[in-house]
């Protein structure tokens, strides 16, 4: 019986597919699954294009350890024995304590300046590539002015000034002005140890800024820094190029996965007219095939297994054409205009998903009319021969 | 005989034919109105008026990526005929951990060339290096409020600022997709010197000067020794004159041709969209064919029926022609409409976000037209292959 079953499901499947509608319901599937190649090519070409930003900059290995319910860097307390732990990973080649404060620095009128107290300012400075004017502050009572603030100011090397602090007043004598083309450039900085000589009792830091050395693996490091960590500190990548182009692909993706959504309602729509249309030309092989010992579950294996055989083959005609008229649109492109730099492609993923999509689509589209089929009484419907 | 009263066309029949033609026609108007859409903003990103002219350099493949002198916009400010000029700075950044384009401009320059509109709170001064103001729409994306403080990160460069919001604007443009901050902060996050910028906007008085006699001007060999001390310096403590900078570098072009040149190189104008949405329904074609034939395969029984009854195959064949065809073009308006709404309903969600800048919806008359008519001209051709049997 078994037997019987499987040879009626391989007759069936042979009487459908030898039906004439079938070539023009593969093509029509695989025209509309075509529609889409061009979509993916082209997100996959902005994708290319927002990744050639990452050929302008080389990414370096910076990060800042900040506490993480600070709305502000000037908010931000760290424990100070965070800077003992951070500095015994091998893995870090430089590793700088910060304190950042709002001042008011008095010259010839009072300017709101960001106070920056660093550990090693000397490291730091040469670290940022600073161009400086005189020398590093190396102790209490100096400090080095960012070329900005120094202008804006008109303060230069060897001026004293007045900077206070909350209410707490200190003079400073300005040993350097520096330029890094950085934040650092509007601002007044001091060696940290001077900061904690005039502040007493203040030993909390605002951020530690570090970087890692160039041979070693970023993620297991910082996998292993976040352990070490206390839970009110957080580690921010400076350089977040990966995550910008992250961020702009996502958007297109949004957009493309909006717009392929509308194909595969059509598509599933299409198998729903293909189903009708096959179970309407194919009365008598149905009555046949119920004669033959087919039941209603077989008939609808039957019209299910004819979908998914359709939708297969079109789909991967449709891939096949899409990516060819990509590749001959791209050409004709360069060819006719010599100055479009367009390069448009399909990955294997993309077309993988492609194809069990519209599959899906197909399948859901099927249902309802493969359902009806069933239940229609063939016998009675057998054109009078 | 007529059969147009006459309902042998069974609507629980045609509804699939509907929702297909309709699905179709709103496919094709959401394929070709957020694509025009797209180019259209990105078009007017610089500028939509004739009179804004962009020195860019010519060497860079977008406008964020390239760099010239700042110097040249002093150069500009003498120059009788130029109304403004505004050196500007494009830094792609990540606030909030969502990418994030922060424009450096000197405020007073920038807002005599652009208009904006200050919700809340006011404009920053140029050496309020801790200030920015946001546009609506990031200030909504990033859950932004005023006097808020924020961390910006940059992308091409390690550097990072932290900013405070000192106003949220309108411009109804692509400039509420930014965030606003003094020139140098654009420097600091893009990672050029004080010397350079993104490139220079100036507006012109077109009956003055025109654009050519404007760009020899601005390129004459020695003009930056200028004694006249310019308003842009005053303004600009940190501008440094560069001397080993190819005048050849620097093209000027006005605003809205520039950005056309460089879609332009990827292959994207307004025909090519067109020709695109229109062969993604032309794809669909074969699929309108099949459900055209389906509907009337489905009623064969009621077309043998009306044979019988003395009607013509011509007739028939006509009669259905005219009565698909109806309902085709209603399946369009419907579907132009429902892509209308639906497009609308994304922009508000800010799903329609490209390049982090949210697309402004461009309605064209004739892209509409083509979207009504389109489906209904399929329609015909298929119908008129069908034979009735």
């Amino acid at each position: 019986m078994r037997l019987l079953r499987g040879n009626v499901f391989t007759l069936g499947q042979r009487i459908l597919l030898r039906k004439r509608e079938t070539s023009s319901a593969i093509i029509a599937m695989g025209l509309l699954t075509a529609a889409i190649v061009p979509m993916y090519s082209v997100m996959n070409y902005i994708s290319e294009e927002s990744s050639s930003l990452s050929k302008l900059a080389r990414v370096g290995e910076t990060y800042l350890v900040l506490s993480s319910n600070s709305t502000s860097v000037t908010d931000s307390k760290l424990n100070p024995t965070l800077l003992v732990k951070l500095s015994a990973v091998p893995e870090i080649e430089h590793i700088f304590p910060q304190k950042v404060l709002d001042a008011k620095l008095n010259t010839f009128s009072v300017f709101k300046v960001r106070l920056r107290a660093v550990g090693n300012l000397s490291g730091f400075l040469h670290w940022k590539n600073a161009r400086i004017d005189g020398f590093i502050a190396d102790g209490p009572g100096r400090a080095n002015l960012g070329a900005i603030i120094a202008r804006l100011t008109k303060v230069d090397k060897n001026d004293r000034v007045e900077l206070k602090i909350s209410e707490l007043t200190f003079q400073v004598e300005v040993v350097g002005v520096f330029e890094t083309t950085t934040e650092l450039d509007s601002e007044v900085i001091i060696p940290l140890e001077s900061l904690r000589d005039s502040l007493t009792g203040e030993t909390s830091l605002s951020l530690i800024e570090f970087t890692l050395k160039g041979s070693v693996s970023a993620n297991e490091v910082l996998n292993r820094l976040t352990k070490i960590l206390p839970r009110n500190a957080t580690i921010i990548k400076v350089q977040q190029l990966n995550a910008f182009l992250e961020g702009v692909n996502i958007q297109t993706l949004i957009l493309i996965n909006i717009w392929a959504s509308i194909v595969y309602t059509i598509v599933a729509l299409a198998s729903c007219v293909v189903v009708t249309r096959v179970t309407l030309e194919s009365i008598y092989e149905f009555s046949v095939l119920r004669a033959l010992g087919a039941n209603r579950e077989g008939i609808l294996v039957q019209i299910l297994a004819y979908t998914m055989i359709v939708a297969t083959l079109g789909s991967l005609i449709g891939i096949a054409l899409g990516i060819v008229g990509v590749q001959t649109i791209s050409t004709i492109l360069r060819w006719i205009r010599p100055h479009v730099n367009i390069n448009l492609f399909l990955r294997p993923e993309q077309a993988l998903q492609t194809l069990l999509l519209t599959l899906i689509s197909s399948f859901i589209g099927s249902l309802y009319p493969a359902h009806r089929a069933t239940y229609k009484v063939y016998v009675e419907q057998l054109p009078q021969i | 005989m007529s059969l147009w009263g006459f309902k042998y066309l069974r609507s629980n029949r045609l509804i699939t034919l509907f929702l297909m033609l309709t699905l179709l026609s709103m496919l094709f108007s959401v394929t070709a109105i957020s694509s025009l859409s797209f180019y259209k903003s990105l078009v007017n990103y610089l500028g939509e008026e004739e009179d804004i002219v962009v020195l860019y350099d010519r060497n860079a493949r977008t406008p964020f990526s390239g760099y010239v002198p700042v110097h040249l916009a002093e150069r500009l400010e003498n120059i009788k005929g130029v109304i403004v000029s505004s050196p500007e700075v494009i830094a792609p950044s990540i606030v909030k951990g969502e990418a994030v384009f922060v424009r450096g401009v000197l405020p007073k320059k920038f807002f005599e060339l652009h208009r904006i509109k200050i919700l809340n709170g006011s404009i920053f001064d140029q050496n309020e290096t801790k200030s920015a103001i946001i546009g609506k729409n990031i200030a909504r994306r990033l859950n932004l409020k005023l006097n808020d403080r924020l961390f910006a990160f940059g992308v091409l460069t390690e550097s990072y600022v932290e900013l405070q919001v000192r106003g949220i604007y309108a411009s109804d443009s692509f400039i509420d997709d930014e965030i606003l901050v003094p020139l140098y902060v654009g420097q600091w996050l893009r990672g050029i010197n004080y010397g350079y910028v993104s490139f220079i906007r100036f507006k012109v008085n077109k009956s003055l000067i025109n654009l050519s006699e404007v760009f020899s001007e601005v390129m004459k060999e020695g003009s930056e020794h200028s004694s006249h001390e310019s308003r842009l310096r005053v303004e600009l403590v940190m501008s440094e004159a560069v001397t080993n900078f190819s005048n050849k570098k620097v093209g000027a072009e006005i605003a809205s041709r520039l950005m056309r040149s460089y879609i332009d190189r990827y292959g994207l104008t307004e025909e090519t969209i067109l020709i695109l949405s229109t062969a993604i329904i032309l794809f669909s074609s074969a699929m309108i064919a099949v459900a055209s034939e389906t509907t009337v395969t489905q009623h064969k029984g009621e077309i043998g029926v009306l044979r019988a009854l003395g009607a013509s195959k011509k007739f028939l064949k006509l009669d259905i022609i005219i009565k698909i065809l109806t309902l085709s073009l209603f399946s369009s308006l419907l579907g132009t409409l429902l892509a209308i709404i639906f497009l609308s309903f994304i922009q508000v969600q800010e799903r329609l976000v490209i390049l982090s800048h949210i697309m402004r919806l461009q309605l064209d008359l004739t892209l509409i037209v083509m979207s009504i008519l389109i489906t209904p001209v399929l329609v015909l051709i298929s119908l008129f292959k069908i034979e009735i049997k």
